[in-house]
């Protein structure tokens, strides 16, 4: 009997602190003035939230004893958190991208497709394809850059060293992301004091014009994200059973065609989890595109950012924010795909 | 012990002009102490002891939403030791990031620092509140036209504080010609491609500026007039190295050659610049541009409201209006400030701009399509 009520109570306390923040939020959100609206489909959408809990929990304790070794409890902070701070936004999002506005930007709730018309016109559509790009570029660079290193560490460094050198990688993160950029900022800058030694040498002629370019975004882009591509790709490269490579090498396999065929397919999926992580946050990126880039290079975010936080118009920037998310899930999908597919045939 | 205190009402100090705030805080705290200080006969003189209360009335701090270096911060201190209440300052990019703040909630502002067609954005929104003119005496200062603003009549809202206007600066030492209107400087543009050249922030602020370059209205919602603006930016926009970049700082280090920004900001940075033999020119347009009057405004949201009309009174005192200016660099709407202000800002036709050219120039009432528009053009520029 105990535990059969057990179960229905965590999902139940789930779904009320699901609530209680909801209700919370109902608070915060009546001092904006946007009305009732919002708040109201807050706390609607808070319970099929409690019902799911309760029913999740319920099938896990019925599917058997077994599952029982592995309490779904556990799960209740982060489910709560992605709960209140994902779910919860992103139904605002959705309300407020089919909302419409009049006059200074006041919101008027219903249905309409107007901003959603907004954000996939021209100055959209560039800013995505820039940002593609743009992301695309950063990634192939930060694995370019940073699979050498997470080799090194993995295979070549001493035993011994490798918790220093990883304690490195993640030294950056000890400062600010924001100091970071502002720093990189300086040594971008031509007044850079290293630009007048290596002129002074003869070394160079101008200093090359970095800062407030798309380059100098990408530099950042890549230089930010780099202990995030590392990390995961380092543990995969750690597991590795380096007399896998040399058996190859034994029976003719040249060192490329063993790192091809066996190094690389094994660490696939580090790979590709390294990739995703630089990639997708470096699509939404728009804090290093707006110190770096001098404010003349505008990345998706920098426009979403600035529909919320200066034209105040909430559903063109709800809108391109969902398009962007729903651009990104394809990508999350093709992740999935193929980190099963190769978990399947490697058994990583 | 019981015989009543005689407490002068006014009482007459020489001392230096640039201290006379503070030693005038000073006294009527002392006068205050003293009243305190014999009991009973503070009631005796019922008019000081109700100042007095009143003046402790005010919160314990005061939260100042204004542009960067848009203030001597040495008056933020100077108010706290004066009047009591902790001054913050929180900084805002552009005026619309300002009128976004407001309207998200969140940050209770108890002054904002905007032009007059902010007042209209927040006044129709209903986020500003009525003055209390009963707690701004020192309203009697402000020049006589600044009574009547066209977007504030009698200011009921809004209490200018400072009167600028946009223009480009360059250094000469890049810059070989005059430009005399806006036009000529977007002509140079493509002659300089290696100076450094920033624009300011905000995308009403740049379809304003595109406008009168093109010598149109500056508040037109003509498509035509839009179309040309925007192709004027585009154009130009391959020369601009920076959108939004803090003027002042990078200026004062001669790191912006030509600068499409604000006349005070441009004396500021000349001061900076001139302790290295280097210097900027702000020109006049012989053309039309854009000239503002920023305000005082005291958001609806404010928790310290008799905080917020202590500083904007004390703002309109002479002595700090100069002050201000001095350290700002942009024209103080307050009548009897000539002898504060140091000469170079008092003879100076970009600052203290003359009435002939004024009447040229024009002010910014924003529609809501104006602003749609705006931020189109805007998003265009930058992407462009």
């Amino acid at each position: 009997m105990i535990q059969r009520i057990y179960p229905r109570a965590l999902g139940g306390a789930a779904g009320l602190s699901v609530l209680a923040l909801g209700v919370l939020l109902y608070v915060g959100i009546g001092r904006l003035g946007l009305t009732l609206a919002p708040s109201l489909l807050l706390v609607l959408c808070t319970v099929p939230l409690y019902l799911a809990a309760s029913i999740a929990f319920g099938a896990a304790r019925r599917r058997g004893r077994r599952i029982g070794d592995y309490p779904l409890s556990l799960a209740l902070p982060s489910a709560t958190y992605f709960g209140a701070f994902f779910v919860v936004p992103t139904v605002f999002l959705a309300v407020f991208a089919v909302a419409s506005t009049t006059g200074y930007g006041v919101i008027h709730y219903g249905f309409s497709l107007d901003a959603f018309r907004t954000a996939l016109g021209s100055v959209y559509r560039e800013a995505f394809f820039r940002t593609l790009r743009m992301a695309a570029v950063g990634t192939v660079l930060t694995a370019l850059v940073g699979y050498p290193l997470a080799y090194w560490i993995a295979r070549y460094a001493p035993a011994r060293r490798k918790g220093l050198l990883v304690a490195l990688i993640l030294l950056p993160f000890l400062t600010s992301f924001l100091a970071r950029t502002l720093a990189m900022l300086l040594i971008l800058s031509d007044s850079f004091v290293a630009w007048h030694v290596l002129k002074t040498l003869h070394l160079i002629g101008d200093p090359p014009h970095l800062a407030d370019t798309t380059t100098a975004v990408q530099i950042g882009l890549v230089y930010n994200y780099l202990p995030l591509f590392i990390l995961p790709v380092f543990a995969a490269l750690e597991r590795m059973d380096w007399s896998l490579v040399n058996a190859a090498q034994d029976l003719g396999a040249s060192g490329f065609t063993a790192f091809r065929e066996i190094t690389l397919r094994l660490t696939a999926p580090g790979l590709l989890a390294g990739v995703l992580l630089v990639f997708i946050p470096m699509m939404g990126e728009y804090v290093i595109p707006f110190i770096l880039g001098g404010g003349r290079v505008d990345m998706a975010g920098n426009l979403i950012t600035r529909s919320f936080l200066e034209v105040s118009n909430y559903p063109v920037g709800s809108a391109a924010a969902l398009l962007m998310m729903g651009a990104l899930a394809v990508f999350l999908a093709v992740y999935i795909v193929l980190s099963v597919r190769s978990e399947e045939q490697y058994g990583a | 012990m019981n015989k009543p205190i005689d407490i002068p009402a006014e009482i007459n100090v020489l001392a230096p002009e640039n201290r006379a705030d503070e030693i005038a805080g000073e006294i009527s705290r002392r006068q205050f102490l003293a009243a305190a200080g014999v009991g009973a006969a503070a009631l005796a003189v019922p008019g000081l002891a109700s100042a007095a209360r009143r003046a402790a009335a005010l919160e314990s701090k005061l939260l100042i939403g204004n542009y960067l270096n848009y203030a001597a911060p040495s008056d933020y201190t100077t108010f706290t030791k004066l009047f009591g209440p902790k001054v913050t300052v929180s900084t805002y990019s552009s005026s619309q990031e300002m009128v976004a703040k407001l309207r998200a909630g969140g940050s209770a502002y108890d002054i904002v620092v905007g032009g007059g067609s902010e007042v209209i954005i927040l006044r129709s929104l209903g986020l500003i509140q009525k003055l209390d003119h009963s707690k701004l005496p020192n309203l009697k200062y402000l020049r006589p036209d600044m009574h009547k603003t066209p977007y504030d009549p009698g200011n009921v809202y809004s209490v200018p504080k400072s009167v600028g206007m946009l223009s480009f600066w360059y250094r000469p030492a890049v810059v070989k010609e005059r430009p005399k209107t806006l036009m000529d400087m977007f002509k140079l543009l493509p002659k300089y491609k290696s100076a450094r050249v920033n624009f300011l922030d905000g995308a009403k602020e740049t379809l304003d500026m595109a406008l009168c370059t093109l010598g149109r209205n500056l508040n037109s919602t003509k498509p035509q007039d839009i179309a040309d603006a925007k192709k004027l930016l585009i154009a130009a926009k391959p020369y601009v190295d920076t959108i939004g970049g803090n003027a002042i700082e990078l200026g004062s280090r001669g790191q912006i050659d030509i600068c499409l920004g604000f006349n005070g900001d441009a004396k500021v940075v000349n001061r900076a610049l001139q302790k290295h033999g280097d210097r900027v020119i702000f020109f006049l347009p012989q053309g039309t541009t854009e000239y503002f009057i920023d305000n005082w405004i005291v958001p609806n949201a404010a928790k310290d409201p008799d905080a917020a009309h202590k500083w904007i009174d004390w703002m309109c005192t002479p002595t700090v209006a100069a002050r201000e200016m001095n350290f700002i660099g942009y024209l103080s709407p307050i009548t009897g400030i000539e002898k504060y202000v140091t000469k170079d800002l008092a003879n100076d036709p970009t600052i203290n701009i003359p009435a002939k050219d004024l009447a040229r120039y024009q002010t910014s009432h924003p529609s809501p399509k104006f602003l749609q528009l705006a931020n189109q053009v805007y998003d265009a520029f930058k992407a462009a």
